[in-house]
């Protein structure tokens, strides 16, 4: 699960997650993708850009 | 009241007592706030800013409690992504902090919000996402940020002794919000980026410069141009890094700040709209000024009397 804020700035970035992977995924750019979506500090941007969704791996071990 | 009334009205009891102090609004959204604060000393502009990072009270969920959780986050990790989560309180006044409630701390509707949160994965295989917006909040003027994803559940097949089955995740929870400063958590805290840096200065001497351009190709911010003169396009910008300084050969150019002028970056969590923000830290600095005079005026009547 992507955290709910930045843990640098403490804005929430969890909102957009959605939609910048939906967004990414059909091949647009992230760097347009985030300045659209309003996260414009790079503490932020990290957030989303390095986010690895391990939820549905775990799942099977549960 | 709107913000320009509120405005129009702490410029009235500046002039009143002759005090120079200005505010000038550069950039004014839903979320963040630009500001310069002219004609203040620095240990001000620096209260206004600790008071908006922990002296402003909100909402936050502070404790919850679990009654199913079979999802595939730990309850404790649970409890932390609902506490983050900004409230946006419209009767925020209304509410006390705990320790200062009538209930003394049991818990009533003056010191607390209670949210419930119940969902279950599909009926079939597949998954879902609960967001913040599927908290049923006890009081309607309390609401949850939008959007927010809490947690996955997923449905799977599973055998048990040769027989299919789908294996359904649920989460039914209650959380129970109150009010607290940022001082104590950073969940209470409702300004996320918030800080000033002075207003730079840029002092061009004319009869010096010779329009070699250098400073113009040295500063990181492009905020200088040169054409029949040098000329600034926007100090505001300056980083105060004085890379045109050293570059400058003949001394034309000179950058410092103004020590009483502060341009404020003001960003709020969602919990606040970024006006209401300032305004309640500033408020929020007033008591305590006034908390302070009366126990000044308390010491100053003792000694007195000792004397």
């Amino acid at each position: 699960m992507i955290p709910v804020r930045c843990f640098t700035c403490g804005k929430v970035i969890a909102d957009v997650w959605e939609e910048y992977k939906a967004r990414t995924e059909q091949g647009e750019d992230p760097k347009t993708v985030l300045d659209e979506l309003g996260v414009r500090r790079y503490c932020c941007r990290r957030m989303l850009l390095t986010h690895a969704e391990l939820i549905n791996e775990i799942v099977p071990y549960l | 009241m709107t913000a320009r009334d509120r405005r129009a009205g702490s410029g009235e009891e500046g002039s009143e007592r002759g005090a120079a102090m200005e505010v000038e609004i550069l950039e004014l959204t839903d979320m963040e706030v630009k500001f310069i604060l002219r004609g203040v000393e620095p240990s001000f502009a620096n209260a206004l800013r600790r008071a908006m990072l922990t002296e402003v009270p909100k909402l936050a969920i502070d404790e919850v409690n679990i009654y199913e959780n079979t999802s595939p986050l730990f309850d404790e990790i649970l409890a932390l992504r609902l506490a983050l989560i900004p409230l946006r309180a419209e009767n925020i006044d209304e509410f006390v902090f705990p320790e200062e409630c009538e209930c003394k701390g049991e818990g009533c509707g003056f010191c607390q919000v209670s949210f419930t949160l119940s969902a279950q994965s599909p009926e079939s295989v597949g998954e879902r996402v609960v967001y913040s917006d599927e908290l049923i909040s006890s009081d309607e003027k309390v609401r949850p940020y939008p959007n927010i994803p809490i947690v996955k559940l997923i449905s799977r097949e599973t055998r048990i002794n040769g027989i299919k089955t789908i294996s359904r995740q649920s989460v039914m929870l209650e959380a129970i919000a109150r009010l607290g400063v940022g001082k104590k958590h950073a969940k209470w805290q409702p300004a996320t980026v918030c800080g000033y840096k002075n207003l730079p200065v840029i002092e061009i001497d004319e009869k010096k410069c010779d329009l070699c351009g250098k400073c113009v190709e040295e500063c990181p911010k492009q905020i200088l141009e040169a054409t029949t003169v040098l000329r600034v396009k926007d100090e505001k910008l300056c980083s105060l890094c004085k890379l045109c300084e050293d570059v400058c050969d003949r001394d034309a150019i000179k950058v410092s700040y103004d020590k009483n002028s502060f341009i404020f970056n003001v960003e709020s969590d969602g919990s606040y709209d970024a006006w209401e923000l300032v305004l309640r830290a500033a408020r929020a600095l007033r008591g305590k000024y006034v908390k302070l005079a009366v126990v000044v005026a308390e010491v100053a009547e003792r000694t007195k009397a000792l004397a």
